[in-house]
């Protein structure tokens, strides 16, 4: 291949990793805006029966405030405003919900209504699902969930809590035969 | 010369050999640790994978190694893939159709551009291979595939939007003599056989439409968008090849046609609405409509082949007859299903093997003649790479 011809290919190699590299580098600036937050509030989740939680890498979380009175006019896709408030344990609970944006000094989570029956909705949030490796062990009885808040109520993951403290997940080792 | 091109490529594939052990190794000792490797260093592995993928990529490219250059993009592709989708597992993004959808979208974009900027025919496959899954799950999200609100007949108009799409990039690459335009003209063939061999089911035309369907503004925005994209691309694409006397008045005619008879066909769907099962009784206009379409997707087939025939590709040829395997595996199967019971299992089983055995051996003799007399009008031109 001629020189120039070469010099063009490594020029263009280099273009398509700015690219690349420009849209990974946008997708992990969008999923860390909340975790730069300094809003961080803890939800309750609602008891589950812990062997049921597991699906392969990830446990699926069920928040107390996942399941909320219904607003009306609310359809299902809709973006709600769930207002919290912080119990005398430091736990956010519902106060109440919204289709209007609340104001900045609110402490609010931004979710998505995905049903509506009779006078309650289920509404997801984007922090449902929480992941780690194969053959893990954690206890997931009275977990709470602490949470960052973005100031457009969106929220990511911190850690997970059993009785205030972070859950320790216990990996089994893994041998050249596993 | 051709003994060393053959040494340069048996030392090629077992260089490749080598350097595929060696990331094997590496990716086995990663995976021991996986779990106590901090998030932020995965990621890290991840990119820095991505990007000597791509790099080898274009510097055996550059070194006349045009094969491994392209399967090293290939590579350096699903590892910019995986990396998107290990960045959301890492900050635990949501499981939802939505959430995947998103990261789909940021995946083929990336390799779609990346596609043009290296000029590489291989890495649009991919883009294209993960357009597809994206524009399905798409809608399944805008569509809340599982509160019921789902019909069939959308999914088979964004099939023949995309088909549209396709054409109109063909063309468009064909009036610029890009080699690009065999990439989009056997997409543009996978589409429209795709979007027959859904109609060509029995269960799925009465959930066309379904009873009580109702098309949310999501969708109807999506459908919107894409269409007009599709259209515009169509009409400059053929505008400009036939300006260019690259396409026959005769082919337009015929794809328009096509596309008028399709969305006849899709519209009709309404005629049989109703709700999926298995064992219900048929009624007539059902089953007219199964049959028609059934026999549509054999003239589909069939033209299909005329079409890689014309622009010499077995590649085009080789996918309609990948296709009518298919349809007559999947009637077989239906045909089991409809004729229940066991001694109806046990005829249908047998007869239906014979009908493999030799349909196997005459498709087989039937694809090696197309080939070859594809392959003796002219070397090939056109190809998806």
């Amino acid at each position: 291949m001629a020189e120039k011809s070469i010099h063009q290919e490594y020029q263009k190699l280099i273009l398509a990793l700015v690219v690349i590299l420009g849209i990974l580098g946008a997708f992990l600036v969008y999923v860390s805006i909340p975790l730069l937050s300094s809003r961080t509030v803890i939800l309750a989740t609602q008891p589950v029966d812990p062997f049921d939680l597991i699906r392969g890498q990830y446990i699926t979380i069920g928040y107390e405030i996942g399941s909320i009175p219904v607003i009306a006019g609310a359809e299902i896709g809709d973006q709600v405003y769930v207002l919290l408030q912080e119990d005398s344990n430091g736990t956010s609970r519902y106060q109440f919900a919204s289709l209007e944006k609340p104001s900045k000094d609110d402490l609010f989570i931004r979710g998505n209504v995905q049903s509506v029956y009779q006078d309650t909705m289920s509404v997801e949030y984007g922090i449902e699902q929480y992941f780690f490796e194969r053959n893990a062990r954690l206890d997931a009885r009275n977990m709470e969930v602490k949470v960052k808040l973005s100031d457009a109520g969106s929220a990511r993951i911190v850690e997970l809590l059993h009785d205030g403290k972070p859950i320790q997940i216990q990996y089994e080792k893994k041998t050249l035969t596993s | 010369m051709v003994e060393n091109e053959q040494h340069s490529t048996f030392g090629a594939i077992v260089a490749t050999i080598g350097s595929i052990l060696i990331a094997l190794g590496i990716a086995w000792l990663i995976a021991l640790n996986w779990a106590t490797i901090p998030s932020a260093l995965k990621v890290l592995i991840l990119v820095l994978a991505t990007v000597s993928a791509y790099t080898a990529g274009i510097v055996f490219r550059v070194n006349d190694y045009e094969k491994i250059g392209s399967s090293l993009l290939i590579l350096g592709a699903l590892l910019y893939t995986l990396s998107i989708f290990l960045i959301a597992q890492t900050f635990h993004l949501a499981t939802s159709l939505q959430s995947n959808a998103f990261l789909l979208l940021l995946a083929w974009v990336g390799i779609f551009l990346a596609s043009y900027i290296l000029d590489s025919s291989a890495s649009l496959i991919i883009a294209l291979c993960e357009f597809l899954f994206w524009v399905s799950l798409q809608y399944f999200a805008f569509g809340n595939l599982f509160s019921g609100n789902f019909a069939v007949g959308v999914l088979a108009i964004i099939y023949l939007i995309v088909g549209v799409g396709m054409y109109g990039l063909t063309q468009i690459h064909k009036s610029l003599d890009h080699k690009f335009s065999g990439v989009y003209r056997y997409w543009t063939a996978f589409y429209i056989l795709l979007l027959t061999y859904v109609l060509s089911f029995q269960i799925l035309l009465p959930l066309l439409w379904p009873q009580g369907f109702g098309l949310s503004s999501n969708v109807l925005i999506f459908l919107i968008f894409i269409a007009v994209i599709a259209i515009v691309s169509s009409l400059i694409g053929i505008s400009l090849s036939l300006n260019k006397k690259k396409l026959s008045g005769m082919e337009v005619i015929g794809f328009v046609a096509l596309l008028l008879m399709y969305i006849l066909l899709i519209g009709l769907g309404s005629l049989v609405s109703g709700s999926a099962g298995f064992g219900r009784e048929i009624s007539t206009s059902l089953w007219t409509m199964w049959l028609f379409d059934n026999l549509l997707f054999i003239l589909v087939i069939l033209s299909v082949i005329g079409y890689g025939t014309k622009y010499k590709s077995p590649k085009i040829v080789n996918l309609a007859i990948a296709f009518f395997t298919l349809d007559i595996i999947t009637r077989y199967i239906g045909f089991v299903l409809d004729f229940g019971g066991q001694v109806g299992f046990a005829v249908m089983s047998i007869l239906g093997g014979i009908i493999l055995i030799f349909g196997g051996w005459g498709i087989e003799r039937w694809r090696r003649r197309l080939i070859s007399k594809t392959k003796e009008k002219t070397q090939s031109n056109y190809s998806i790479y």
